[in-house]
């Protein structure tokens, strides 16, 4: 019963509600940080960190929050997760750190975030909002992995840093910003064209 | 009747925005204390690696920290190869660079330091013993895409190397780019391709 629950929610956040691919929130992070797989994982962690621990957060003092200040008080709760991942991945991942820079700080304006606390936690109970923080945080990793993925084999020949061919290549134009709009111009071109295929 | 619904004076609201914003300033200030010695370590691995980078030959347990006044905004590293001086590390700031403190380290006379995008962007500058830079390495530096990205380019630092410091201006030109270094014209736009030295004096 559980299980279901969970793998319907999954198919929701991944496929029917992509936070990136069908609701199209949070490209700013989804161009700058694609540049390679390494990074587009680790900024979808942060977020998946960040969107299930503020929508509980806020789910659970939804009653004690007064609606006109509904917005700052969200945001402060948001910022406080994101400082304190910024301070781990600092202190654990500064590879990383280094290589996302300015993005970890600015998930704090994420409008998925902020969108799933205003739509979803703020009217829900905790258990279901955790749920909806991660199947979006999830749907938003896979998004991420998967432009990182196209962009790092076609920009550098590589996944994860390490050659999967046995010739090198490389292809700048993918790992700079118009190689994010374009792969992900066709990767929603691709989806869309299979979404009609299906209702046909 | 949910709360959410019933109106509530401005002091309740302030109230509410007060209580929230001290539970965050009580959780950042657990998550700073967990992590901080860790970020500390971080950072001196950082620099020892920086060093490595831009002073060529050195012993690593002779060199020395000079920190001529406790509020300077920089550090000076001597490092030394047996008793010879083998380079001086600079470690600057944009925080807290004023023309003021450029001047100290005869950098700029003219030059305006703002702060830079998210935190300050962190520099090693290393000089051989004859003046000349010897290699810049960024030890911090958390920008958006742009010439604020492009200081941490290899084609960028390696503009630097081999210039002296007293006969040139640099600066970064007006095209969207930020007040960087001083001494010598960098293209913002092209920031890693530009270095159009002219020798127009100190």
């Amino acid at each position: 019963m559980q299980l279901d629950y969970i793998k319907k929610e999954l198919h929701r956040g991944v496929v029917t509600e992509n936070p990136i691919f069908r609701i199209v929130l949070g490209m700013c992070p989804t161009l700058a940080t694609t540049t390679n797989a390494t990074n587009a994982l680790g900024m979808g962690l942060s977020v998946i960190a960040v969107l299930t621990c503020s929508n509980a957060a806020i789910s659970l003092l939804r009653n004690v929050i007064p609606n006109k200040v509904r917005i700052p008080a969200f945001i402060i709760v948001i910022a406080t997760f994101v400082t304190v991942v910024d301070l781990l991945i600092a202190a654990f991942a500064p590879t990383l750190y280094e290589a996302l820079g300015i993005f970890i700080p600015l998930i704090v304006v994420n409008c998925i975030i902020l969108g799933r606390a205003e739509a979803f936690a703020a009217k829900n109970p905790v258990y279901p909002s955790l749920v909806d923080g991660f199947v979006m945080g999830v749907g938003f990793t896979v998004s991420l992995l998967l432009i990182g993925v196209i962009r790092e084999y076609l920009g550098a020949g590589t996944l994860f840093g390490y050659a999967i061919t046995p010739f090198k290549h490389e292809f700048i134009l993918m790992s700079l910003a118009p190689g994010a709009f374009i792969t992900l111009g066709l990767v929603l071109a691709g989806i869309n064209h299979l979404q009609r295929s299906n209702d046909k | 009747m949910n709360t959410r619904m019933r109106g509530h004076s401005d002091l309740y609201l302030v109230m509410i925005l007060t209580l929230f914003s001290a539970v965050s300033g009580l959780l950042i200030a657990v998550a700073n204390s967990l992590t901080k010695d860790r970020i500390a370590q971080v950072a001196v691995e950082k620099q020892k690696k920086a060093l490595s980078e831009i002073i060529s030959e050195f012993d690593s347990s002779n060199s020395e920290t000079i920190l001529p006044d406790p509020m300077d905004p920089f550090e000076l590293i001597v490092c030394k190869k047996g008793d010879a001086v083998s380079g001086i590390a600079v470690k600057l700031s944009s925080r807290f660079l004023s023309p003021q403190d450029l001047q100290k380290l005869a950098l700029a006379t003219d030059t305006r330091q703002d702060q830079a995008y998210g935190d300050p962007i962190k520099l090693m500058v290393g000089f051989t013993p004859d003046r000349k830079i010897s290699g810049v390495s960024v030890l911090d530096c958390r920008e958006t895409p742009g010439l604020g990205t492009k200081v941490n380019t290899n084609q960028y630092k390696s503009n630097f190397i081999g210039q002296g410091i007293e006969t040139k201006r640099w600066r970064v030109k007006k095209d969207g780019g930020h007040h960087f270094l001083a001494r010598h014209d960098l293209d913002g736009r092209q920031g890693d391709r530009h270095l159009q030295g002219q020798s127009d004096g100190p």
